[in-house]
């Protein structure tokens, strides 16, 4: 199994987040009132902004020889333009491609064959690139990003190459996978505004229409120091370190900020619907978002209590009632989005052989009204909490988990606590602030609902799986 | 489950890496240029960076161990940097337990754990779960020799969980209602399995290294999901789920002395038993080569899955074959990975691994590719498998490729439940003592000459089995140049035998 494990990372590489939920499973802070214990101290970490922009934070942890950066640059698919759907993600291939002093490839053939672990990764709201490496290591790591950071060696050759790539991952994801499909269909019913409207890996056309001038003007525009934040966190001593970082990125120049995107959504007034065919499922999929909050609003803390309560674990309502009790459904789960902009309360449920889709939404409105009705059990908004502090805590078991974490926060939420933050935010939600934002948000105006309906030649089996 | 394994440590004698980058290995044609070797446009290293060329010596942490008065065995690992701890229970009985009659029973009974004990319910159990932050599950694969049950949490909730972990293991009631529930869904689940092309390639690729031996047991039937009963389950529970059958070990903040002292009490009314143990039985040859196409209408890529035996775990040749297979697939910076991503643009990912167990494993190589291209990735797979059998690994391309795993040893620091792991290995393999310790030089010494003799040996390209899973119509006459074709549906049929295999009807209606 574990060279299985290898293969898993190795075919990570340039991952891409499709997601599109940022930095919404850890934070680390005490526990407020319930019987739970332990706090989580803060991170002990030191801030410095260089000359030309760039944020560093530094954390000295002695208890591995390791050594973690975490780089975010501040631009994602809500950057993009129309026409150029996909091009953050594909751009985040280019930057392992080549530099003035790194050829290509040899990024991630420095890192592997020195014991390390890399990669990059893109949602709609950053560019996260990272690597962990023994700690004697540190030069290398910093030579690396900064080399990258300062220009990039771009050829029509290496564009096309990892347009392949790119448009492989996207086959590989999306479109050889049961379900792909739906996930695209649904950000774009779900949202107006062009910036989250459109999926991450973006569309086939639009990624053969990328040129070498869109991969210079990008570069330009968004991969400046003062549009990214560092984290190194690890084995080292802060002002070394410090002082190295300072020697390899301080002379990057800085650029004009880039233009801020508008994210902001029209109100939603009536129920939107689509259903899907789909050639590669063998059950109906069924989809259900509820627009209407912002991320950083303290409803989200609420409805994030919400989603664990409904749709997550085997205690959920969910769960119990749609898969265990009346097997409408082999899974069912629901959780709150938050995103810098508009984020989306998503329920998501597999139907079971033989059933149909509308029971299980119909099952599925019946517990959202009982939790418009009547306040949540005192073991579920434990459930909720519990569920918070472990997060919190896991999320700084490795030195890489802790130095993305920060870059998140900052990034997201200007926030390198935000972890923190979360977990007391968390904390702080009562048993009425559940109930209030069910009925607020969890409205049939502002509902969208979507269903894959199984469409291929392998949907010739008969339905009922008992006597196959 | 063998979470960091994969990276490794230490000394390798002074190697110039400046010199290493610089020489041929990774090979820097200037793009545009036409190459000789199939690797060598996919990077191009200008040597420039600054690389440290030592390799950190670490020591991996050793557990305490002991044993109960009821014979478990305790294996215990302090890490107190953060207040957590996880802890599980292997079972020295999994799913090759099972007669080829009672197949999947292991693996119903390790679901089953959760779903009832003499003092709780399925839903108890899952809220008791949720509301401590606790995880705890059970699992065994239907051909691994072991059954794990698990659970992890906050420390300061370490008594709670540690009371329902063992609530499951000793007083599971098997509920006769829960398990129809169950089998409903198991049902249901094997038809979203059927959708997915990995599951496809993978159930094939088991059948096909494996034929009726019980290692290539991999997916349940729907006949075998409707055969279980209470009983068969409780059967193999007190038969297998035994102090003396099992090893206990956790790895967190907790001190020895308390976690003794506590699953002392704990398990104190589980008894000794005489486990039935498992035999396994010698894995024969493949027969040779051949093509198996899965058609699978309306794939937008081919999974291309070409394998064959390796070794058992305990062989002395597993050291040369790590070694061969990270210069052939064992990442980012290996020939495959280079040559048919960033060289050729066929796919996102390619690679290989050697997996190995009580019997022997497999060599697997692996890539997706948009069916266009199938040629030629097949034509480059090829290409790679014969090379790496056919000329010597260059020495500073394999002296590189082994600093992967003896530099990246030091990482596995970050993550004790490594080493923990490492030692439930080395005692379920009856490894040597000091067998995690001298890992990275057995790494180190192996030569090129050693690596080119395991790739010869079990690459062994006659008996290569060739596992494609695609839209049938669209591959079965470029497959045909690779050798003989035997066409399958999705759901395991075969509807077109090698010798008349064409492209043309091998899908019914659409």
């Amino acid at each position: 199994m574990k060279h299985l494990h290898r293969l898993l990372r190795m075919s990570l590489v340039c991952a891409l987040a499709l997601s599109g939920v940022i930095a919404h499973a850890q934070s680390k802070s005490k526990p407020s009132g319930d019987k739970s214990g332990a706090s989580v101290p803060r991170v002990n970490f030191k801030e410095v902004k260089l000359k030309n922009g760039l944020r560093v934070f530094l954390v000295e942890d002695h208890s591995a020889p390791v050594v973690s950066l975490a780089l975010i640059y501040d631009v994602g698919s809500r950057n993009e333009k129309q026409g150029r759907t996909g091009f953050a993600h594909l751009f985040e291939h280019m930057m392992f491609q080549g530099s003035e002093n790194v050829g290509k490839s040899e990024h991630f053939i420095l890192i592997e064959t020195n014991g390390g672990q890399m990669n990059g990764t893109t949602n709609e709201e950053r560019t996260l690139y990272f690597e962990t490496l023994p700690k004697n290591q540190l030069d290398l790591m910093l030579y690396l990003e900064a080399d990258r950071m300062r220009g990039l060696d771009i050829s029509k050759e290496n564009l096309d190459n990892q347009r392949n790539a790119v448009q492989e991952e996207r086959r590989l994801r999306l479109d050889n996978q049961p379900y792909g499909i739906m996930s695209e269909k649904f950000g774009e019913t779900i949202y107006d505004n062009f910036a989250y409207k459109h999926s991450v890996i973006g569309s086939m056309e639009d990624l053969s229409a990328a040129s070498v001038e869109d991969v210079r003007e990008f570069f330009r525009v968004y991969y400046a120091p003062n549009n990214a934040v560092l984290a190194l966190v690890g084995d080292f001593k802060t002002n070394q370190a410090l002082a190295r970082v300072k020697t390899y990125f301080e002379s990057i120049p800085s650029q004009p900020a880039p233009s801020r995107v508008d994210v902001a959504e029209p109100e939603q007034t009536s129920e939107r619907r689509f259903t899907t065919d789909d050639q590669l499922a063998r059950l109906p999929l069924l989809n259900i978002g509820y627009k209407g909050y912002v991320g950083g609003g303290a409803d989200a803390y609420a409805l994030q209590v919400l989603g664990t309560v409904l749709g997550g674990g085997q205690s959920s309502r969910l769960y119990q009632k749609l898969v265990r009790d009346s097997q409408l459904a082999l899974s069912a789960n629901s959780f709150a989005s938050v995103r810098r902009g508009p984020g989306a309360f998503r329920i998501s449920a597999t139907v079971a052989p033989g059933k149909k889709y509308e029971d299980v939404e119909a099952a599925i409105y019946e517990e959202i009204a009982r939790l418009q009705k009547e306040p949540i059990a005192d073991w579920e908004l434990e459930k909720a909490k519990q569920a918070a502090r472990r997060g919190a805590v896991g999320s700084r078991q490795s030195s890489l988990g802790l130095a993305i974490n920060i870059t998140e926060g900052v990034v997201a939420w200007n926030d390198p606590n935000y972890a923190n933050t979360r977990l007391e935010k968390i904390m702080a939600v009562t048993k009425e602030d559940v109930q209030r934002v069910a009925r607020e948000y969890l409205q049939p105006t502002k509902r969208t609902v979507g269903v894959a309906i199984p469409k291929g030649t392998s949907m010739a089996a008969p339905p009922p799986a008992a006597n196959q | 489950m063998h979470k960091t394994n994969s990276f490794l440590k230490r000394i390798l004698a002074a190697l110039s890496l400046a010199a290493l980058l610089a020489a041929p290995i990774l090979a820097q044609a200037p793009p545009g240029q036409q190459q000789e070797r199939p690797s060598s446009k996919g990077a191009v290293i200008k040597g420039k960076a600054p690389v440290n060329k030592d390799t950190l010596k670490v020591k991996l942490p050793k557990p305490y161990e002991t044993k109960l008065g009821n014979g478990l065995q305790v294996l215990i690992l302090e890490d107190h940097k953060l207040p957590n701890f996880s802890m599980q229970i292997n079972i020295l009985s999994g799913g090759l337990a099972d007669s080829d009659q009672e197949v999947g029973t292991a693996q119903y009974v390790a679901t089953m754990i959760r779903e009832g004990t003499k003092t709780r319910s399925s839903k108890q159990i899952a809220e008791d779960t949720d509301k401590l932050g606790a995880t705890l599950f059970a699992s065994t694969g239907l051909s691994s020799t072991t059954s794990t049950v698990l659970a992890s949490g906050l420390t300061d909730n370490f008594d709670q969980i540690l009371e329902l972990f063992a609530d499951v293991i000793l007083n599971p009631s098997f509920p006769a209602d829960e398990l129809t529930k169950l089998k409903t869904r198991a049902l249901g689940q094997i038809r979203l399995q059927r959708s997915q092309p990995g599951f496809l390639a993978q159930e094939k690729f088991s059948k096909v290294m494996y034929g009726s031996h019980p290692a290539g047991r991999f997916a349940l039937t729907a006949e075998q999901i409707q055969r279980f009963t209470p009983e068969m389950l409780q059967k193999f529970h007190q038969a297998h789920y035994r102090p003396n059958n099992a090893i206990f070990a956790i790895v967190g903040d907790v001190k020895p002395a308390e976690v003794v002292a506590k699953l002392e009490k704990t398990f104190a009314s589980w008894k000794p038993g005489d486990a039935p143990k498992t035999e396994i039985p010698k894995v024969a040859d493949t027969g040779p080569g051949k093509i198996y196409l899965i058609d699978r209408p309306n794939s937008a890529q081919a999974n291309l899955v070409l394998g064959t035996l390796s070794i058992e775990r305990t062989d002395p040749d597993y050291f040369a074959l790590e070694a061969m297979n990270q210069v052939l697939g064992g990442g980012g910076a290996a020939r495959l990975f280079l040559n048919l991503r960033e060289d050729k643009g066929y796919t996102y990912g390619a690679g290989s691994g050697v997996s190995s167990a009580k019997y022997r494993g497999t060599f697997r190589a692996s890539t997706e590719v948009r069916q266009e291209v199938t040629k030629g990735a097949m034509d480059e797979l090829m290409k790679e498998l014969k090379r790496i059998r056919d000329e010597k690994i260059p020495v500073d391309e394999f002296e590189l490729s082994k600093r992967t795993i003896i530099g990246g040893w030091a990482l596995q620091l970050e993550f004790p439940q490594a080493a923990l792991q490492n030692a439930i290995t080395q005692k379920l393999y009856g490894l040597p003592a000091d067998y995690w310790d001298t890992y990275p030089q057995k790494i180190a010494a192996v030569t090129p000459d050693e690596a080119q003799r395991v790739a010869r040996k079990y690459i062994d390209l006659d008996k290569l089995q060739i596992i494609v899973v695609g839209d049938a119509k669209k591959l079965a006459d470029t497959l045909k140049q690779f050798g003989k074709v035997e066409i399958y549906n999705s759901e395991g049929k075969l509807i077109t035998p090698a010798e008349t295999a064409t492209g043309a009807g091998s899908r019914s209606g659409n």
